[in-house]
């Protein structure tokens, strides 16, 4: 550890690239290994299906000619080897091929494409909320530790990633728009509105856009309820992490060091704590917008949001494999590329990893 | 005239029900100037000596006994007011610089928001005083040391950076807790002299607390030796190393290598 | 006499070796297991939650007992709120409620114990393997348990049940080929450092082989980390089941239960009592199962403890 050493060191081996861009490098390796790995999962459990597909997509009357059964089992493909039969199901992915809904014969990417902004809307929303009210709630449970503040905070947290968030979905719709009225109803909009020219698919972007600033409000107050039932979890899921982290960062000489140095409090928790908090913190976030993905499964169809969500559980409930494995797919490569991004600012606001 | 004097110190931690005495009616001076070394081993109460001073003692602890410090009492000082003194009054330099540092803020912004908060001057007279001050403390290319990051510096140099960091609003006293113990032999030698160079030079009241007994004799012109947060022996070097009264001072003066005490 | 001394004084060294002999980390985890786990129960949510779990141990015992309708039967006027004679109403079928509720905890608090079981074995099984062999094993086990946590858990399990068809049996398959991984990566991360430590070398040095170190002194080690991680895992267990029963890829009617029970009342705004109700099981269930898990959790070691983490995902 020697200053000697140390320089040496440098001036002999020179690091041929910076390293920030070996530590994209490879985590855009990882992220395709994995993308790679999801494709495989889902090609497999297609396959796992205990009932024959042939006999799902011709019915039981030509299920029972033998020669059409392999009439379509070989223009299925599905008399080639399980390998062949996976690049076949790779190539068609890479063409955005990711096969045809049983129930309503449309492409399942079409679909997707279709519904995907509201749950961007909604996940972006969701996300905000959480982090936000997530991150001020742990800090504040730390810095108060063991006070009643900060056992408050630990047990409404408990229960917060406790409950069903579909529950809470019924119970808030419930409450808030059937019994108070004080949000928007069920769907994105109002049904006598007309949804805004499409730019970004997110209505209440799209509204501002436009200009039109009743679209805008009628939007906004659609998308409260969801979201804030959604962040729910991830709330609790936060405000534990965070309270955890800022527990860690406060025992540190740094934060010791600093209040030697005769900061303003103020100073030395959001200077200190709070920025030496904020990296692990970072790589739960991309763990929460998994939960919340999860969560708008689940939610989306309570308040008629027409988003991923609500398509994966009509997807599930008529037992549509298709749908159901090109939503895994598209929701695990999302997922994958969240956490790629999460650990590119993890890289740029850790000066450990941007600067040598 | 002791810039510091501590007087009956007693502090007691409590933890769940019991409560535990880290300090025990504990009295020494620190003086302008002079190099005050505190011995002892682990849990004898010398850092938390050193923490009572800064008024950071660990939360639910009681503090007794007086802390002069130039006519203001420390102990029980309002938090605000003490707030006041550390960093400007008060400085301290930690075990290990690898930890003292924040390591996502850079070295110029670190050591230099105290002077900006304590005297409200510009950023940019702040760098310039930072740069002058990473000079004094020996800190290789001051220009560039203040963009950098700590992870950029090997353990040796971030305690000079500590070293400037501390003195840097010019205080009256400077703890530093055990600050040569995390470093590689070969540079505990240049931070002792730093740190001697340091109090000659701007007349600084040193505490500086070690487990080993080889530094404070090399550097201490007064040492205090403490076992179980009692002082159990104070004198200036000489006398102390040659002729110690303590049975504990004689054990520790006998672990270092080549020592040979007289038999009492 | 040399002016600054490399050597430490003895009283130093000393005192690290005590401190060293004091971490025999075989005794102090048995010990501290012992010792911990009924205090755990003694925190204010410890206790509450220990009480809400021995209630609903007891409803899901005496089941048939207290359920004063058949679960199944279509005897009442459909969607009755609740009044004097079926206490909780009755659903869109005409059958009684609470019955219902009171019957679907005997097969919802089991199947989450089961599941949790059969993952934390396997999970802790395949992580010791991959922590002991290393290398080529490790790689395979981890990667496979990295594809895994690349899915939100629901979304896997979704994808899984839904390709095995709907049914109690494959829900719980489901769940078990989604949460192992996470006992893997701990008992993978304690197994690495103590096959490295002084002690397992210590005891091959006396000639015990290192898997029977391992066996002998990790596993005391191992067992209070896993034990936290599945009672928190339970909740989780429960939720995902209720979250595929919602997706009708659980549990097949008219066989009771709560997230079924809540699919079918959520567009029955006029009856609330359907969904409201098993839902307010599920939440009470999970909330003590995690209330236990917390309490034991802050009794492991600091270091174990960030192993377990905050998140169980």
């Amino acid at each position: 550890m020697s200053v000697s050493a140390t320089d040496q060191q440098k001036n002999l081996r020179p690091p041929k690239i910076h390293p920030l861009l070996r530590f994209i490098l490879v985590r855009i390796g990882i992220s395709i290994l994995l993308i790679w790995g999801v494709t495989v999962v889902t090609f497999l459990m297609t396959n796992l299906v205990p009932t024959d597909p042939v006999a799902a997509i011709l019915g039981d009357r030509a299920a029972a000619d033998p020669e059409i059964v392999a009439q379509t089992r070989e223009r299925l493909g599905l008399d080639q080897p399980l390998i062949v039969q996976y690049f076949t199901y790779l190539g068609n992915l890479l063409q955005g091929d990711l096969g045809v809904s049983n129930q309503t014969r449309v492409p399942v990417l079409e679909s997707i494409g279709q519904v995907f902004p509201a749950s961007i809307e909604l996940g972006i929303g969701a996300i905000l909320l959480s982090v936000i009210i997530g991150l001020l709630l742990g800090l504040l449970s730390a810095l108060k530790q063991n006070t009643i503040v900060d056992h408050a905070i630990r047990t409404l947290s408990l229960i917060g990633i406790s409950a069903p968030t579909f529950w809470i979905a019924a119970v808030g719709y419930f409450v808030f728009f059937f019994k108070l009225r004080l949000v928007g109803g069920a769907g994105r909009l109002d049904p006598w509105m007309t949804p805004p020219p499409r730019v970004t698919g997110l209505y209440t972007v799209d509204s501002l856009l436009a200009g039109q600033m009743a679209t805008f409000t009628n939007a906004l107050g659609h998308l409260i309820l969801p979201s804030c039932v959604l962040a729910l979890f991830t709330i609790g899921l936060l405000t534990r992490f965070s309270r955890s982290s800022v527990l860690d960062i406060i025992k540190l000489d740094y934060v010791t060091a600093a209040k030697a140095k005769g900061l303003a409090p103020r100073t030395v928790v959001f200077k200190y704590i709070f920025r030496g908090a904020l990296v692990p913190i970072i790589t739960v976030v991309g763990l929460a917008f998994g939960s919340l993905l999860s969560g708008a499964v689940l939610t989306e169809t309570v308040f008629a949001w027409n988003g991923l969500g609500q398509y994966a559980y009509r997807g599930a409930t008529t037992l549509d494999l298709p749908v159901i494995m090109g939503v895994g797919l598209v929701i695990g490569i999302v997922y994958i590329i969240v956490n790629f991004v999460v650990d590119l600012i993890y890289g740029f606001v850790d000066p450990r990893v941007r600067v040598r | 005239m002791s810039v510091i004097s501590i007087r009956d110190l007693n502090l007691s931690v409590t933890t769940g029900s019991e409560e535990k005495h880290i300090l025990r009616d504990v009295s020494f001076d620190l003086e302008a100037g002079k190099i005050t070394g505190v011995a002892g081993a682990s849990g004898s109460g010398k850092t938390q000596t050193g923490l009572a001073i800064m008024g950071l003692s660990p939360d639910r602890s009681t503090l007794s006994g007086s802390i002069d410090f130039a006519g203001t009492e420390l102990v029980g000082l309002p938090s605000k007011k003490h707030n006041r003194l550390r960093g400007r009054q008060l400085a301290m330099v930690f075990q290990d610089p690898s930890s003292a540092f924040h390591p996502m803020l850079s070295i110029g912004d670190q050591i230099t928001d105290h002077l900006r908060h304590h005297r409200k001057v510009s950023k940019k007279e702040a760098l310039r005083q930072a740069i002058r001050i990473l000079g004094q403390t020996k800190v290789p290319h001051p220009e560039e040391a203040v963009s950098k990051y700590p992870h950029q510096f090997s353990g040796g140099q971030l305690q000079r950076i500590a070293f400037a960091s501390a003195i840097i609003c010019e205080p009256k006293v400077l703890i530093a807790d055990e600050p040569t113990t995390a470093l590689d032999v070969t540079v505990q030698a240049g931070i002792l002299r730093l740190l001697r160079e340091l109090c000659d030079d701007l007349n600084l009241a040193v505490l500086l607390v070690t487990h080993d007994f080889g530094v404070l004799s090399s550097v201490a012109d007064t040492i205090v030796v403490m076992e179980s947060g009692l002082v159990v022996e104070t004198g200036d070097r000489e006398p102390l190393i040659t002729a110690p009264q303590h049975e504990y001072t004689r054990s520790l003066i006998e672990s270092l290598p080549g020592a040979e005490v007289s038999p009492r | 006499m040399s002016i600054s001394s490399p050597k430490q004084p003895p009283t130093n060294a000393d005192s690290t070796g005590a401190e060293a002999l004091d971490r025999n980390p075989v005794d102090a985890g048995i010990k501290r297991w012992r010792l911990r786990f009924p205090k755990a129960l003694r925190t204010p949510l410890g206790f509450v939650g220990a009480a809400i779990l021995l209630i609903w141990l007891l409803v899901a015992l005496f089941a048939p007992l207290l359920a004063p309708f058949d679960p199944l039967a279509q005897n009442f006027g459909r969607l009755v709120a609740p009044d004097g004679q079926n206490i909780l109403g009755t659903d869109t079928l005409g059958r009684d409620v609470f019955s219902r509720i009171v019957v679907a905890a005997r097969t919802t608090l089991p199947a989450a114990v089961f599941v949790v079981l059969c993952s934390a074995v396997m999970g802790s099984v395949l992580g010791a393997i991959a922590g002991y062999f290393g290398r080529f094993v490790d790689e395979i086990i981890m990667r496979i348990a990295d594809l895994v946590f690349a899915f939100p858990t629901i979304i896997l399990a979704m994808v899984i049940a839904a390709a095995l068809g709907p049914g109690l049996k494959n829900a719980i398959i489901a769940i078990l080929l989604v949460s192992w991984p996470s006992y893997a990566r701990v008992t993978r991360s304690l197994v690495m450092t103590a096959r490295s430590s002084e002690y397992v070398i210590a005891g091959r040095l006396l000639g015990f082989s290192a898997g029977k170190s391992l066996l002998r002194e990790i596993a005391p080690n191992v067992v209070s980390p896993i034990v936290v991680l599945a009672t928190l895992d339970v909740g989780t267990a429960i939720l995902t089941m209720a979250g595929l029963s919602f997706l009708s890829l659980g549990v097949v009617p008219p066989t009771p239960d709560w997230g079924a029970m809540i699919s079918e009342g959520v567009s029955q705004f006029s009856a609330w009592w359907i969904a409201f109700f098993p839902g307010l099981c599920i939440l009470t269930i999970v909330v003590a199962f995690n209330f236990i898990g917390d309490s034991l959790r802050d009794t492991l070691d600091p270091h174990t403890a960030q192993e377990v983490g905050e998140t169980t995902k």
